[in-house]
């Protein structure tokens, strides 16, 4: 199903995640390189911010192949009625249909993700492994 | 997470916007679900349900310029009488705005198309 792997690569998120500020990390200075620069005015943060690493983890927990449980997962990080949980609703509907109709699910196939905190985005990169489906148990 | 914005623009321009339904001589067809994927499939779940036993062809998605297609893939294709049960469709290439079409026939496979449902997706 090359077409449900395309689906699921996203080219780019940027995130619109709740409580995400339209500034946030990514207004954030760049710390000097200059050594004598002890304590940087506005460095940026050491780990991504709560919003962020929680979009870090949905896009994982999507993109992952074990069955509903990651999507039970991701859905626990979404506002109720929003797109996100609308997706997370069609994602475990098509699930559920290939299940009742093929008896088993199709895994999708392994990516690699590179999240950037100080631009709010993720790069999704797909590794292959079409066909890797297998009887559902 | 309320929602992010993809290869193909906001998650919420690529999702369903109403759910849609269509009954016929104890057929019903009810859209729980569409998404346009970043590869450009539209991808619809549907739950099919019949006061009769029945089964279902190739469904097909007439776009709103006209061109009609079939479905690339498509799931689920009978149903005993009271059963009920979810299918899922994909229509490459396909934007939403659309007509999707079923066509029922009987148990043994004999009248087919002489009922049929439209389900708009949107």
């Amino acid at each position: 199903m090359t077409h449900k792997i395309a689906a699921l690569l996203f080219a780019l998120l940027a995130l619109l995640a709740a409580g995400c500020s339209g500034g946030g990390a990514a207004d954030q200075t760049q710390p000097s390189s200059d050594p004598t620069v002890s304590t940087p005015v506005d460095p940026p943060p050491a780990t991504p911010s709560g919003d962020f690493a929680t979009a870090v983890k949905f896009t994982k927990l999507t993109h992952r192949s074990d069955g509903l449980d990651n999507y039970r997962k991701a859905a626990d990080l979404t506002a109720p009625e929003s797109p996100a949980a609308r997706y997370i609703a069609h994602q475990v509907s098509m699930y559920r249909a290939e299940k009742t109709a093929n008896g088993w699910v199709d895994e999708g196939g392994e990516y690699k993700f590179k999240p950037h905190p100080i631009a709010q985005t993720i790069r999704i990169k797909f590794l292959g492994g079409e066909g890797l489906g297998k009887p559902y148990s | 997470m309320t929602g992010w914005t993809g290869k193909s623009g906001p998650i919420d321009k690529v999702l369903w916007t109403r759910q849609t339904s269509d009954t016929s001589r104890g057929r019903k067809a009810v859209l729980k679900s569409a998404y346009l994927t970043n590869a450009g499939y539209i991808n619809v779940t549907v739950k099919l349900s019949s006061s009769v036993g029945t089964g279902w062809g190739d469904a097909t998605y007439t776009a709103k310029g006209g061109y009609r297609q079939t479905a690339s893939e498509q799931g689920a294709q009978d149903i005993s009488k009271g059963e009920k049960t979810l299918a899922y469709f994909s229509f490459e290439d396909a934007k939403f705005g659309g007509v999707m079409h079923l066509e029922f026939y009987t148990a043994d496979g004999t009248s087919q198309g002489d009922w049929s449902l439209d389900l708009p997706i949107k």
